[in-house]
């Protein structure tokens, strides 16, 4: 059986199906809310399987890099594409990551070191909405750290949109 | 027991928490969205919802949730519940506390997908809770999806007796795996 070359936050296999259920509009344009803050994403794979590259969505203004990388379910950094100059506005942009994740559940991480920069993100209508996606942020974490103490969403009702392409 | 390995499109793992949103509950039940707000009460004082949830692998619950509205007022009873209407493990009552957010409770329980069905419960001791909800779904189409409810069910009794929905009232109600949410 097939399944998607591309999986991102707005995919079922991350928090599509909470989000569209919830009725939340598609990605907008928006600055990175938080110097220094990464923002975690749940990925659910459903088989071991080889990535090929981690993406994020740029916004219209690329000041400020950017940290993409994927996280085991304890906040132990699995890989990560470390500081990258952005480039490409309002454009998907990617990094070669090469690595396979088993089956279970992971997260899609991204870290941005000012607030100039905008991403592509989704919105949630309310700080619950947000938190009950299961995503999750850390603070002073740029570039990604080797392992991480979640915390829990607050209201910045921002999560970007990531996402990884399979081999 | 299915080996739901070899059905990769149809069988995604547990996400870190599984809501009334979810492909394993309503979502994967209620083909559309719902407009959201959070202006309407519990639909009726010590009534208890009964959401079902589809388990496929083990799910080890630490808490359970409720994205409430404004003004917290009112107790909240978290619960899960087995096919004949077993109470498995309840929360007990909570004082509403949170403001147009997630408030959670620990709720220690480790569903198994042996488990023929599953209802993750709710009740609410006050008509006055103010819950973030859909009333875009209607209680028929609620109760054709297998939403049931029970009257006077605060706090959440150890057997319920199930009745069909007749509410057009979804909330977003949860279980995680982690303590933070």
């Amino acid at each position: 059986m097939t399944m998607p070359k591309r999986v991102s936050t707005g995919s079922p296999a991350c928090v599509g199906t909470e989000l569209a259920a919830a009725g939340v509009q598609g990605p907008g344009s928006a600055v990175w809310p938080v110097a220094n803050r990464a923002y975690f994403v749940p990925f659910r794979n459903h088989r071991p399987r080889l990535t090929s590259a981690i993406w994020w969505w740029n916004g219209s203004v690329l000041t400020n890099n950017g940290d993409a990388g994927f996280y085991d379910v304890d906040g132990n950094r699995l890989f990560s594409t470390g500081s990258t100059a952005r480039s490409g506005a309002s454009a998907r942009q990617a990094v070669s990551a090469s690595l396979t994740l088993g089956k279970g559940l992971f997260y899609l991480a991204l870290a941005c070191v000012g607030t100039t920069g905008s991403f592509q993100r989704y919105s949630p209508p309310n700080i619950g909405v947000q938190r009950a996606t299961g995503c999750l942020l850390a603070d002073t974490a740029f570039v990604l750290p080797s392992s991480v103490t979640f915390a829990a969403m607050d209201a910045s009702l921002y999560i970007p949109v990531i996402g990884v392409d399979f081999a | 027991m299915p080996d739901y390995s070899r059905a990769p499109t149809l069988y995604l793992p547990h996400g870190p928490t599984i809501t009334t949103l979810s492909q394993e509950s309503m979502a994967g039940r209620l083909l559309q969205a719902g407009t959201f707000g959070t202006g309407t009460g519990w639909p009726v004082a010590n009534k208890a919802l009964f959401f079902p949830i589809d388990i496929l692998e083990p799910f080890l619950i630490a808490k359970a949730f409720t994205v409430f509205g404004a003004t917290p007022t009112g107790n909240f009873d978290w619960g899960w519940y087995d096919a004949a209407g077993n109470r498995l493990a309840s929360t007990g009552s909570i004082a509403v506390t949170a403001t147009t957010d997630l408030q959670a409770a620990a709720l220690a329980y480790n569903v198994l997908p042996s488990q023929d069905a599953a209802y993750l419960a709710a009740a609410c001791d006050s008509a006055s809770t103010l819950l973030y909800r859909t009333n875009s779904f209607s209680a028929i189409e609620m109760a054709a999806v297998g939403v049931r409810e029970m009257a006077s069910a605060f706090p959440l009794p150890s057997t319920a007796t199930f009745a069909d929905m007749t509410h057009a009232y979804l909330p977003v109600i949860g279980i995680s795996k982690r303590s933070t949410i």
